[in-house]
């Protein structure tokens, strides 16, 4: 059967990239982590000589230190992630264009029409198998398939540094027996709920009258039967990535922060991050969410949409303050906040006022930027930001002078 | 959603799922011609596109990047290798790399 389309899984990303960067640190036992001081405190990912210590994504730091004592702890360095993520893609575009980034470790890759040139697609995956393992210094696991699903299914089957061929045939042999919560798409809840139909495996749901399936779960039940079947028609979608639908960041405070006056320093440090990559990306946006969770866990998520589209970061705080005030008591203390900017389209004109305001916003937006992109992000902050509620100064753990 | 057709044309199995830092998804979308660091690099005979990010004097960021260089002053810079490597690394049309800077 013909396999056109490739999965590459970068193994231990976040890891295998200090790694790459620090060759004293190859062969030992790197967890990247976040700070426990921070309330970041669990592990994001670790090299696989610390997941035979035992080491697993999402522990915590206190726990990691017990079962490994020996592991060099990193704290995650994103810009560094980003880089490598570029460049991986950028060697997986020189094989073909069509090329879909699913996560920062993974893309999808379509090789149909490119086997005069480079070869079968095994041939194909062992060549970008080196070309990223000697440019990059990562290993990747790559899987090969008819289709995305199985693409994915057979990537996940041999690690580190596999080549897995999962052709339809196969299905029943090497999918079926699986746990259902490892077919794509199946999440802890949808788990469940198929336990509940007494659907344990792969097999058992590809064998499960589709009716029910449908009737249980709508579209989605479709979805699922033809999944576990292995058919997928999904395309592998290179432009998926320009079709921004929203903006938005979000931060685990440092502390619990409690009152008003805190948590709107932390709203519009976030206001500006989002208008900034806002207008790096040349749109403007309508709808302002605001994301509110308190130290029980529990989160709030609410919206509004504001008269004109927008890009300026005083606009989009004064919109996210209102549904701060509407919807947050003053004394509830506060763990995590995020702000999104959505209803993007592309800026093409813009709604002047009568007195300039507008236009004297879009001049200062254009200052900072300029400045922004000389010196870099943290050349020019606000004020709130040297205060003690301020959290964008030593994000990436940098601080600024003065 | 209409139908399954459009479910898996919209390719919603994987939009519904994808998870990227947002760096990512401003440099992936972008190809060198949009860079800060893509310059025309002018020799004695011909002129060639470059990537100004291989100079460190540049790659820093506290220098303007200049719209054009002069390959003799990129020698003087960096040397042969680098200059070979300013050339190679940058194309209009290929995928930004992890320095992408957009043109201000």
């Amino acid at each position: 059967m013909h396999c056109p389309i490739l999965l590459a899984d970068m193994n231990s990303f976040f890891a295998s990239v200090h790694q790459a960067l620090d060759p004293v640190l190859r062969g030992r036992p790197v967890i990247v982590a976040g700070d426990p001081a921070k309330r970041h405190g669990i592990v994001l990912a670790a090299s696989y000589e610390a997941k035979a210590c035992g080491i697993q994504t999402g522990i915590a730091v206190g726990e990691a230190r017990n079962l490994c004592p020996k592991g060099v702890f990193i704290k995650p360095q994103y810009s560094h992630y980003v880089n490598f993520s570029t460049r991986i893609v950028r060697i997986m575009k020189d094989f073909t264009p069509l090329v879909e980034p699913f996560s920062i470790d993974e893309a999808f890759m379509d090789v149909s029409g490119c086997g005069q040139l480079f070869g079968t697609s095994p041939e194909i995956a062992l060549k970008l198998k080196g070309r990223i393992k000697e440019d990059v210094g990562i290993l990747c696991s790559v899987g090969v398939a008819p289709n995305k699903l199985l693409a994915k299914m057979a990537a996940g089957m041999q690690k580190p540094d596999g080549l897995t061929v999962l052709d339809l045939t196969e299905v029943p042999v090497r999918m079926w027996p699986l746990p259902v919560r490892e077919l794509f798409g199946v999440g802890r809840r949808l788990e469940k709920r198929l336990r509940d139909l007494n659907i344990h495996t792969i097999g058992e749901l590809a064998g499960y009258p589709l009716p029910v399936l449908q009737k249980r779960f709508g579209l989605m039940g479709q979805v699922l039967h033809l999944s576990a079947n292995g058919i997928d028609y999904s395309p592998v979608e290179p432009h998926s990535l320009e079709k921004v639908k929203s903006v938005g960041h979000q931060i685990t405070l440092p502390r619990d922060y409690r009152g008003y006056h805190e948590i709107e320093g932390v709203i519009l440090e976030l206001c500006e991050m989002v208008c900034r990559r806002v207008r790096l990306g040349g749109y403007v946006g309508r709808t302002v969410n605001l994301s509110l969770k308190d130290t029980e866990f529990l989160w709030i998520s609410r919206s509004r949409t504001v008269a004109h589209y927008t890009a300026t970061a005083t606009e989009v705080y004064r919109a996210a303050v209102e549904l701060l005030h509407l919807h947050w008591p003053d004394w509830k203390p506060v763990r995590m906040v995020g702000v999104s900017l959505a209803g993007l389209v592309k800026n093409t004109a813009e709604q002047l006022d009568l007195f300039g305001e507008v236009e004297r916003a879009r001049r200062l937006n254009a200052a900072c930027d300029r400045i922004r992109d000389r010196f870099g992000e943290q050349s020019i902050l606000r004020a709130v930001s040297l205060t003690p509620s301020g959290v964008l100064r030593d994000r990436d753990g940098r601080t600024l002078d003065g | 959603m209409a139908n399954i057709h459009d479910y898996y044309r919209k390719n919603f199995l994987y939009e519904g799922h994808r998870m990227l830092l947002p760096g990512l998804r401003d440099k992936i979308a972008q190809a060198c011609a949009h860079c800060k660091f893509f310059v025309r690099v002018t020799g004695r005979n011909e002129t060639r596109t470059g990537c100004a990010a291989q100079i460190p004097r540049y790659a820093s960021l506290t220098r303007r990047v200049p719209g054009e260089l002069d390959a003799a002053e990129v020698l003087k810079l960096v040397g042969r290798e680098g200059l070979d490597r300013v050339l190679s690394t940058a194309g209009p049309h290929r995928q930004a790399c992890g320095q992408f800077h957009p043109r201000g």
